[in-house]
Formats: structure tokens, C-alpha cells, sequence
């Protein structure tokens, strides 16, 4: 008889933590990574960011990133230098954002495990410009947490990136962002 | 004379290439052993940037800060940096500290509402509150 009360009142408990997930539906990032790469027969450059931060809701199927450019670390320092006073003006321009939504939301169930293809779309903001981008990330659902993956390619010159002619073929025309993020439930 | 002159220009061109191979190795600033600029305690740090984002980008914006507040989260998700959440005065919100990988011991050594102290670089304020990265812990 006491263990079944146990029972049931574990059971309630669990019950009701899962309502409360569900009740909210919005997922937080904190300590996402986003990376870059660019390759040339002269050059291979890589940066990488292990502090973007995002919320995604999934009722509403709205995703919003936030990453600082300051927060990019290279390997050499130089580069690092150069990315952040000539190339990105991360003072003038402290952080990068997009803001958009997946479009095959009825395709993913946020509350059963597995691994779902979302297709997103939205408007990445670099410096002052802003473009339409869209893109087909992977999400791992597990433990009513999410991993999303994605990789998409952009053009500095899409971003008012100005690359002086005497780097130009050090850096590639297109750059593959890569991103790896952990959500887990706000 | 001819000789002289082939002799200091070869000289001045070693020294060219020295600088320039010198200049693109160059190491990163070492945050952990520069001087901080200034020492901040996460309440008033926050306080001020959420007041006025740009003025506090301007000031603060890779520069050095020491910063004192109590550990509020331990954030080991991202195996490439461990991070600790540290409190401000807004809840919710709060100054995430990145340390490097070979850190995590130390980070995992630290409890949730111990006071710490961490020395690092300001990279800006995002949805969660303000970012630093490269930290490591300050002695007192």
C-alpha cells in the first residue's frame, strides 16, 4: 500500500514536470558552437565560437540566435586580429543574429525521442546587412533535450565584408558556417 | 661599395621577413597573465550594461575584467569550454565565463553559490546576459 502511493506519486510528479515542458515548449542554447571555414589553395582558416545562444520554440516553431563576434577564436592571433578591426568591425558591430522559423514544423514531435530534418529559414544579420538564408539542419531529440546541427555557406560580400585585394585569394569566396547546439528546456 | 650595398640589402630583407614570419605567428594575449583593466563585481557589471549596451561595448569590449559573484550554474554541455554561469542581480540572467578545456577540473571543483573570482576577456552582451571568455580563476 506505501509503495504504491510511492508509486503514484512519482508517477504525478514525472507527470506533471513533463506538463510543465510542454506548457512552456521553449528550448534554450547557451554554450552553442559555431564555426567557419574557409579554404584556399594558399590559406585554410578556421574560427570557432563556443558561445552562441539561441532560444527555439517549438510550439511556435520560431528559432533566434544571438552570436558574439568578439567570442570567434583562431589560431593564429593575427587572423583573429584582422577578423575582428578590418573585416567584421566587432566593436562597431558586436554580434551577429538570426531570426527565424522551421518550415516542416508538423514534421517534428518535440516530445518523442529520434532524429528529425528541420528546414529553416529566416534572416541572418552580419554587420548592417541583412539576408534571407535558408537551410537543413538535423535535430537529435533525446531526454527532452534537442542537439541541431547545420551547415550553410555565405559570401563576406553579402555582408559588406570588405577583403582587401592582397589577402583575396587567402580567403574563399564562400565561407561554410557550421553549427552544433544544445537546447535543453527553459 | 657594390658589395656593401647587395650585403645591407639582403640583411634589411632577412630582417623583413623576420618581422613579417614574426607578426604572423605572433601568440595570443595571454588573459590569464595580463593585467586587468578593471574589477567588477557581476551585479554592477550587468547593471551597467544593461543601462547602456553601446557605451559599455565601447569601454568594455575585449578588455580584461576581473569579476567577482557567486556561481549560479555549471555549464558543461560544450565539452570545448566549460563555462560558469555567474549571478547577477537580474534572475535568469547572468555573466557566462568560458574557461579552456584543459580547466574543467577547477570548474567542475567549483559549487553552485560559491563566490569565485575570474579573470577574463568581455566579448558582449547576448539574449542570457554578458559573455567572457579565456577565463580562469583569480586567487585572492
Amino acid at each position: 500500500m506505501k509503495n504504491k502511493f510511492i508509486v503514484l506519486t512519482v508517477l504525478f510528479l514525472i507527470g506533471s514536470a513533463f506538463t510543465k515542458e510542454e506548457s512552456s515548449g521553449k528550448y534554450m542554447c547557451k554554450n552553442g558552437k559555431v564555426s567557419f571555414f574557409s579554404h584556399t589553395p594558399v590559406e585554410d582558416i578556421d574560427a570557432e565560437n563556443n558561445k552562441a545562444s539561441s532560444i527555439l520554440d517549438s510550439k511556435k516553431g520560431s528559432v533566434a540566435i544571438e552570436i558574439l563576434i568578439k567570442s570567434f577564436r583562431f589560431k593564429k592571433a593575427l587572423m583573429e586580429e584582422h577578423f575582428n578591426e578590418n573585416y567584421m568591425e566587432s566593436t562597431k558591430y558586436p554580434k551577429a543574429k538570426f531570426l527565424g522559423k522551421i518550415d516542416n514544423l508538423s514534421q517534428i514531435n518535440f516530445s518523442k525521442d529520434g532524429t528529425y530534418t528541420a528546414n529553416i529559414s529566416g534572416k541572418l544579420t552580419i554587420k548592417d546587412k541583412t539576408n534571407d538564408i535558408k537551410t537543413v539542419a538535423t535535430l537529435l531529440i533525446k531526454d527532452g533535450k534537442i542537439n541541431g546541427k547545420t551547415k550553410f555557406k555565405i559570401k563576406p560580400e553579402d555582408y559588406n565584408v570588405e577583403i582587401p585585394a592582397v589577402v583575396k585569394d587567402k580567403i574563399a569566396n564562400e565561407l561554410e558556417i557550421m553549427a552544433d547546439m544544445d537546447y535543453s528546456p527553459m | 661599395m657594390v658589395k656593401r650595398i647587395i650585403i645591407s640589402v639582403v640583411v634589411l630583407l632577412i630582417m623583413g621577413f623576420v618581422v613579417q614570419l614574426y607578426l604572423f605567428n605572433k601568440p595570443h594575449k595571454n588573459i590569464a597573465k595580463a593585467k586587468e583593466d578593471f574589477v567588477l563585481s557581476s551585479a554592477e557589471f550587468y547593471r551597467e550594461y544593461s543601462d547602456n549596451e553601446e557605451a559599455s561595448n565601447q569601454k568594455y569590449l575585449e578588455k580584461v575584467i576581473v569579476l567577482e559573484g557567486n556561481a549560479v550554474e555549471i555549464q558543461l554541455e560544450n565539452e570545448d569550454e566549460p563555462t560558469i554561469a555567474v549571478a547577477t542581480a537580474e534572475e535568469g540572467i547572468n555573466i557566462r565565463c568560458g574557461f579552456k578545456k584543459e580547466l574543467i577540473n577547477e570548474v567542475k571543483a567549483v559549487s553552485i553559490g560559491n563566490k569565485i573570482r575570474v579573470k577574463g576577456k568581455c566579448d558582449g552582451m547576448d539574449m542570457f546576459g554578458i559573455v567572457m571568455t579565456q577565463c580562469s580563476f583569480v586567487k585572492k
